[in-house]
Formats: C-alpha cells, structure tokens, sequence
C-alpha cells in the first residue's frame, strides 16, 4: 500500500519539479520570472543566480514533499501523504515570490509599440471553430444514450479503482440517475470551462504585434488553440466511452483507454514541444503587457487592456486578464467546478 | 474595388497602424492619426470597412475607449461613418479650403519638421525626394 501510493505521487511531485526547473527559460528572453529585462540579462551572473536559488528552492521542496509522503504513507496517514505536493507548490510559489522580486529591480521599461492590421481575418478557419465546439458535446450525447436506454442499464455494475482487467472489478455499486450521469455531467463542465477558454484565446486575444517578429503571435496563438482543441477531443472521446462503461464490455474500454491516452500525449508533445521553442525563441520584442499589471509575476490585472486572455510570462500558454469581468465568471466557474464535483462524489458513496 | 474587413480576411491591401503608449501624445490620437493617414494616402478607400473596435483594441492591448474615441474624432472630421451594431466605414470627403489659420499651423509644423530632419543630419536633396515620394504616394 505503502509503495503503491508513493509509486502515484512520487512521479507527480518530480514532473512538477521538473517542470518549474526550466520555467525560468520557457519564456522569450526579455522576459525573465514575468518581468521585462535585457535580452542578456539572462545569461548575466546575477541573472544565473536568481535562476539558481529559485532552482535550489524547487528541489528542496520536492525533496521535503517526497519525504513527508513517504513518512505519512508509513504511518498510514493516507490524507496527509496526499497533500505534499501542495506543500512543494508552497514552496515553488515562495520561491517564484522571491526570484520575482529580485529580478524587478533589474527591470527595463517593456516595449510600449504594439501595431494591428487593419485589414485581416478576425478569427480563423470555422472548422477550427467547429473543432473547438464539438467535443463538449460527446459527453452529453453519451449522457442522452444513457438517458433513453436507462431501463437497460444494469442495476449494478463493477466499479474500477485501479487497472481495469476483463472479468475482475473492484466493487459494485447500484444504479442511479447519479452514479450514471456522474461522468458525463463531470467530463461536460470541464469541457465547457476549456470551450470557454478556447473561445476567450480565439476572440478576445491580442492578435497585433508588439515588436517581435512579424506573425510571431498568430502562430504562438493558433498552436495554443489547436492543443487545446486536441486535448478537448482526446478528453471528450475517453469520458464519452468511460460514461458508456455500463453498456460496453471490459475488453473493449481495455482497448479503447489506451488509445485515447496515447492521443492524448501526442497531442501534448506535438504542440507542446513547437510551444516551447517558440516561446524561447529570440524575438525581438516583449509582449505588450505593462510590468505594473503582473501581479506576483502570475496574475495578469490591466483593466486598460481589452483582452480576456493574454499570454503567460511564464511557462506556455494563456492566462486570464482579471481587469476584464468576463475573468471573474471564468473563475467563479472554476471554483464552483470542484464543488459540484465534490458534491457528486459524495452523492456517489 | 473596396477593401473589406470581413471574418475571412480580404488582405487586399497593406494597412497597418502603430501606436506606442511611452509617447506623450494619447493613444486615441495616436490611432486617430494614423487612420487618418492612411485614408489620405489610399491604402484605406471610401467604402471599406474598419475592424470593429473590439478587434482593434484587442490586437493593440489599449481599452475599447480608445478605439472608440479615435474613431468618433474621425467620424466628427467626415472621414468615417459609424453607427451602432456595424463596422465603422470609410466615407467620400469633400476637401475643405484651407483657412488661413490653418495654413499657418501646417507650415509651422513642417517647418519644425524640417528643422528636426536636417538637425538629425539628413541632406536637404534627401528631404526634397521623400517629400516628392509622399506627395506621389498621396495622389495615386
């Protein structure tokens, strides 16, 4: 038990490391722990030894998180054990805190030129629309096959809390409108909250120049939007059959999962790697978001700036401009999310 | 033939606008003016729609607001029409007289212009082909 679980969390905790470990490179090179610099400032000595304590922090903290789970795993503390890798988010976010700051007072003023086309397309492709929309709409077709072959279903079926083997389940559980539309109900809120920030990268993300290079950022943001548009379907397609487990043998959910995941990982490394070339790549400009309106380095609060979505500073990928309201409905929705899912839980026991 | 701001995109001409928000003069006017620009010089034509003030104020990162300004001040001068739920569009101006007074403003202008030009080292010969330049720009 004791290695089964640290053998689940101990992979988590050093992807994370891993991860917040080359973050302060993941970004272009004026832009170093969210604040404009010099392009060498990087590459200065008190730029590598920012960079090296923020590092140092990282690792102490998934050491200290790898060791307090392993002891309250040995202990039987299983809650506990589950929640060191917030304790490592603790202590990256202190650590980020601190590399945030000392880089500030290297900071260069950010490029305030920002040109637009008068004449261009206003969104993209409408069958990248259309890909972006759809798979919202593979758990509720499941949910609606559930619904109108409910009398078919079985009164009980097996429930998996580890690999799923043909012929063996963990336990049984009885039919309901809940246990049965858990899944779907669950898989289609997170969807829609992906719809939403999909339609937010789509519509209401800069899309002019900052003085990088020409069509710099079309191309970083129509890569962002075809990831999340893969990861949607991937998604979509496993909790559409996964709602569906009821009504499908084993055998063909064994099949099928694995195909999925590995969609799934294509599709992350297929546009996460050109991602992340991308956003190290030399430039030539800033982005156009005013150092004052990075709050902590991470939130992003400009309410002079008409976007909802703005690229990180950090790391890939898009981040929400809380100086527009629409941001506050988004994070109501995330935060309202958990709850709900915490409430079927709950009504599933 | 009128270039349109549609959402497939009629890239028919080259127009572009730059404003930087360290300048001291506004945003608002910064956009105004070049707009203004650009219609004087034909790459925008009687006709051709403008991108709705979202859009421009999303692809510069400035507020609706300044957008919209800059577009009202354009409307109140007779180069563009704009009304509410439709792109603003570039309309057929006639060209007024100059006042004397403004005459006089736009050859101060030039002149400090002038000055700034041949201060920062550029030859006069130099100025006389880029003024021609513009003004051939300007009548095509």
């Amino acid at each position: 038990m004791r290695s089964t679980m640290f053998m689940l969390l101990a992979p988590v905790m050093l992807l994370i490391a891993v991860l917040f470990h080359f973050i302060p490179r993941m970004r272009k090179r004026n832009l170093y722990f969210a604040v404009t610099v010099s392009e060498e400032f990087r590459q200065s000595e008190e730029g590598q030894s920012i960079a090296r304590t923020f590092r140092t922090f990282v690792w102490a903290g998934t050491i200290l998180a790898l060791a307090a789970s392993w002891t309250a795993l040995g202990r039987g503390w299983v809650v506990a054990a589950n929640l060191a890798p917030d304790v490592q988010i603790v202590v990256i976010l202190i650590a980020w805190v601190i590399a945030w700051r000392r880089t500030r007072s290297h900071a260069v003023p950010p490029a305030g030129v920002r040109s637009a086309e008068i004449v261009q397309a206003s969104g993209g492709p409408t069958w990248g629309l259309l890909a972006l929309i759809l798979p919202p709409f593979g758990p509720v077709a499941a949910a609606v096959f559930l619904w109108l072959n409910y009398s078919e279903l079985p009164a009980h079926w097996g429930r998996y809390t580890g690999p799923i083997r043909p012929g063996h389940v963990d336990h049984f559980i009885d039919k309901s409108p809940l246990v049965v539309f858990a899944t779907p109900a669950i898989a289609a809120a997170v969807l829609l909250l992906c719809l939403v920030i999909g339609l937010g990268i789509r519509y209401a993300s800069r899309r002019g120049s900052s003085g990088e290079r020409a069509g710099w950022a079309p191309k970083f943001r129509r890569l962002n939007l075809m990831m999340l548009t893969g990861i949607m379907w991937a998604v979509s397609l496993m909790t559409s059959v996964l709602s569906l487990a009821p009504l499908l043998s084993p055998g063909t959910i064994q099949a099928l999962l694995p195909v999925f995941v590995v969609a799934l990982l294509a599709t992350l490394v297929g546009f996460g790697v050109p991602l992340i070339r991308m956003s190290m790549e030399r430039t030539g400009g800033s982005d156009a978001t005013p150092d004052e309106c990075w709050k902590g380095g991470a939130i992003y609060y400009n309410p002079s700036d008409s976007a909802l979505m703005v690229e990180k500073r950090s790391g890939i990928g898009y981040t929400l401009n809380f100086g527009n309201r629409i941001a506050w409905v988004i994070l109501a929705f995330v935060l309202l999310a958990p709850i709900f899912v915490i409430a079927v839980a709950s009504g599933l026991k | 033939m009128c270039t349109q701001y549609t959402e497939r995109g009629m890239a028919a001409r080259n127009a572009q606008i730059r404003i930087d928000l360290s300048a001291s003069e506004p945003a608002y006017r910064q956009v105004a003016t070049q707009l203004r620009t650009l219609i004087v010089e034909g790459s925008l034509r009687p006709g051709d729609l403008l991108p709705p003030v979202r859009r421009l104020a999303l692809d510069l990162a400035v507020h609706f607001n300044t957008v919209a300004e800059a577009y009202r001040m354009l409307a109140e001068e007779g180069w563009l029409d704009v009304g509410h739920g439709r792109n603003a569009r570039v309309i057929e101006r006639a060209t007024p007289k100059p006042t004397a007074a403004a005459w006089e403003a736009h050859r101060r202008k030039l002149r400090q212009v002038l000055a700034e030009m041949k201060a920062s080292g550029v030859a006069a010969s130099r100025i006389r082909q880029e003024f021609q330049t513009l003004i051939e720009a300007m009548k095509s």
